[in-house]
C-alpha cells in the first residue's frame, strides 16, 4: 500500500535490459567506433557487418543509417519448427523448448558430453560467467547447423522491437509476428496449467520447472505465480508444522541410531 | 455467542494452558462441513465472499487452532483450482465481461489480490507491445 510499485521488475524495465542484447547490422554510413559505458563499440564501416547493442542499432535503424540483420531464431521456419515442438512433441506438453546452450554447455543432442563452461574476467579480476543478453543469441552468426533452433531468453522483447522498428528487414515480418503470438499463447497456457502442480512445490517435492521461459513471460507471470505459492503455503502451513512436530517425534522416539542417520543426511545436503 | 475471532483464540489458549476452560471453539459458518462438501464438488461455483470477505485468511486463523488435515486438502485444492480460473480471467483483453462477472464477484480478497497481480502485468505487457492504447 505505502508502495505503489508493483513487486519485481515492471515490464518496460524487462524491456530496457533487452537492449543491450547484442545484433548484427549491416551499416550505410561509415561511423568512427564509440566508447561507451557498456563497452567500446566497433567502428562501422558501410559493406562489413558489424555487433552493435540492440538499442544503438535501432536508434541507426530509424534514422536510415544502418540495416538489421535478423537473428538466427526470427526466421519463419525455425520459428515454425518450435512451434510445433511446443504443440507437438510428446516430450515438450509440460516443458518449454529448451532455451539455447550457454557457452560450453553440450547441446540438447549428445548428452553425455560434459558441461566445460569456461569463466571470464572482469578488468577487476572477479570471475563470471555471462549470461543474457551478454551473449550473442541474437547476432546473425551461422550456427552450425546440427543446432536446433531455439528461443532466447530475451525473446519476446528482440522480436517485439524488431517487428515494431525494423520490419522490412525481416523476411515475411507478418508470418513471424502471427508465430511469435501463436508461441507466446502457447506457452502461456502451459504456465498456467503449472499452477496445477504447484502444490508439490509449496509442500516441498515437485515443481515447476521454468527452464526455457523467457525474462518477459517470467516478468509477466511473477505477481502471479508468487502469490499462488504464497496462498498455498498459508493453507498448508498447519499441515506442514503437523508433519515436522511427526518427524521431530519420530526422530525422538529413533533413539541414536536414527539421529546419527538423520545428521548424516543433513550433512550430505551442505 | 459470537465473538471476534481475536477475542475467541484468546480464550481458547487460555484454555488449554489449563486455567479456568472458559469458551469452547465451533467451527465459524463459513468452513462448516456443508461449505467444505460444496468445495468438493465444484470449487469454482461458490460465493466465497458471501461467506466471508477474507476467506482464505480466516481458514488459515482457523487452522492453526483445529488439526483438519482434510480441511487442508479440499481447501488447497480449492485455491489451486480458483487460481487457475483467475488467471485465464486475467489474461481475458476483455477485462471482466460476460459470465465471469459472477466467478469475480465471488473471490475474496487473497484472490482479488491475485488476479490484480495478473491482470495489471498482462495489460501493462499489451500497452507495451502496442496492442492497446495508452491511456
Amino acid at each position: 500500500m505505502a508502495f505503489p510499485l508493483p513487486r519485481g521488475v515492471t515490464v518496460s524495465e524487462i524491456a530496457f535490459l533487452a537492449e543491450m542484447e547484442t545484433v548484427t547490422v549491416v551499416p550505410r554510413q561509415r561511423l568512427e567506433g564509440l566508447e561507451l559505458l557498456g563497452g567500446p563499440v566497433e567502428p562501422l564501416a558501410p559493406p562489413r557487418r558489424a555487433s552493435l547493442p540492440l538499442w544503438l542499432a535501432l536508434l541507426l535503424k530509424r534514422q536510415r543509417r544502418a540495416n538489421i540483420i535478423p537473428p538466427a531464431w526470427l526466421h519463419p521456419e525455425p520459428l515454425s519448427l518450435i512451434l510445433d515442438v511446443e504443440s507437438q512433441h510428446q516430450d515438450y506438453q509440460n516443458a518449454f523448448s529448451p532455451p539455447p546452450p550457454l557457452p560450453g554447455q553440450p547441446s540438447v543432442l549428445d548428452r553425455n558430453a560434459t558441461a566445460s563452461a569456461k569463466p571470464q574476467y572482469t578488468p577487476d579480476g572477479d570471475r563470471y560467467y555471462p549470461a543474457p543478453p551478454f551473449l550473442p543469441h541474437n547476432t546473425a552468426q551461422t550456427t552450425s547447423s546440427r543446432d536446433t533452433p531455439s528461443l532466447p531468453f530475451h525473446w519476446v522483447e528482440v522480436g517485439n522491437l524488431l517487428l515494431e522498428s525494423a520490419s522490412d528487414d525481416l523476411v515475411e515480418p507478418d508470418q513471424i509476428r502471427r508465430l511469435l503470438k501463436d508461441l507466446r499463447e502457447v506457452r502461456m497456457s502451459k504456465m498456467r496449467s503449472g499452477v496445477d502442480v504447484l502444490d508439490e512445490a509449496a509442500t516441498g517435492g515437485g515443481g515447476v520447472a521454468l527452464t526455457g521461459v523467457g525474462s518477459m513471460e517470467l516478468g509477466e507471470e511473477r505477481g502471479f505465480i508468487t502469490g499462488v505459492v504464497d496462498g498455498l503455503r498459508k493453507i498448508g502451513a498447519s499441515k506442514e508444522q503437523a508433519r515436522r512436530e511427526q518427524m521431530a517425534e519420530q526422530r525422538a522416539a529413533g533413539g541414536y541410531n536414527g539421529t546419527q542417520e538423520e545428521e548424516e543426511e543433513d550433512y550430505m545436503e551442505f | 455467542m459470537d465473538l471476534p475471532l481475536w477475542l475467541g483464540e484468546m480464550l481458547s489458549i487460555g484454555a488449554r494452558l489449563g486455567t479456568s476452560r472458559l469458551v469452547t471453539l465451533d467451527m465459524p459458518d463459513a468452513l462448516s462441513e456443508r461449505v467444505m462438501n460444496a468445495l468438493k464438488a465444484d470449487p469454482r461455483t461458490l460465493d466465497l465472499r458471501a461467506l466471508a470477505p477474507h476467506f482464505y485468511n480466516l481458514s488459515e486463523r482457523i487452522l492453526e487452532l483445529f488439526e483438519e488435515e482434510e480441511m487442508v486438502d479440499v481447501l488447497t485444492d480449492t485455491f489451486k483450482k480458483r487460481a487457475a480460473e483467475i488467471a485465464d480471467h486475467a489474461h481475458n483483453s476483455r477485462g471482466a465481461v460476460g459470465d465471469g462477472v459472477d466467478f469475480l464477484r465471488g473471490l475474496d480478497e487473497t484472490e482479488r489480490q491475485l488476479f490484480r497481480a495478473a491482470h495489471d502485468r498482462a495489460k501493462e505487457m499489451r500497452i507495451w507491445s502496442g496492442e492497446a492504447r495508452r491511456k
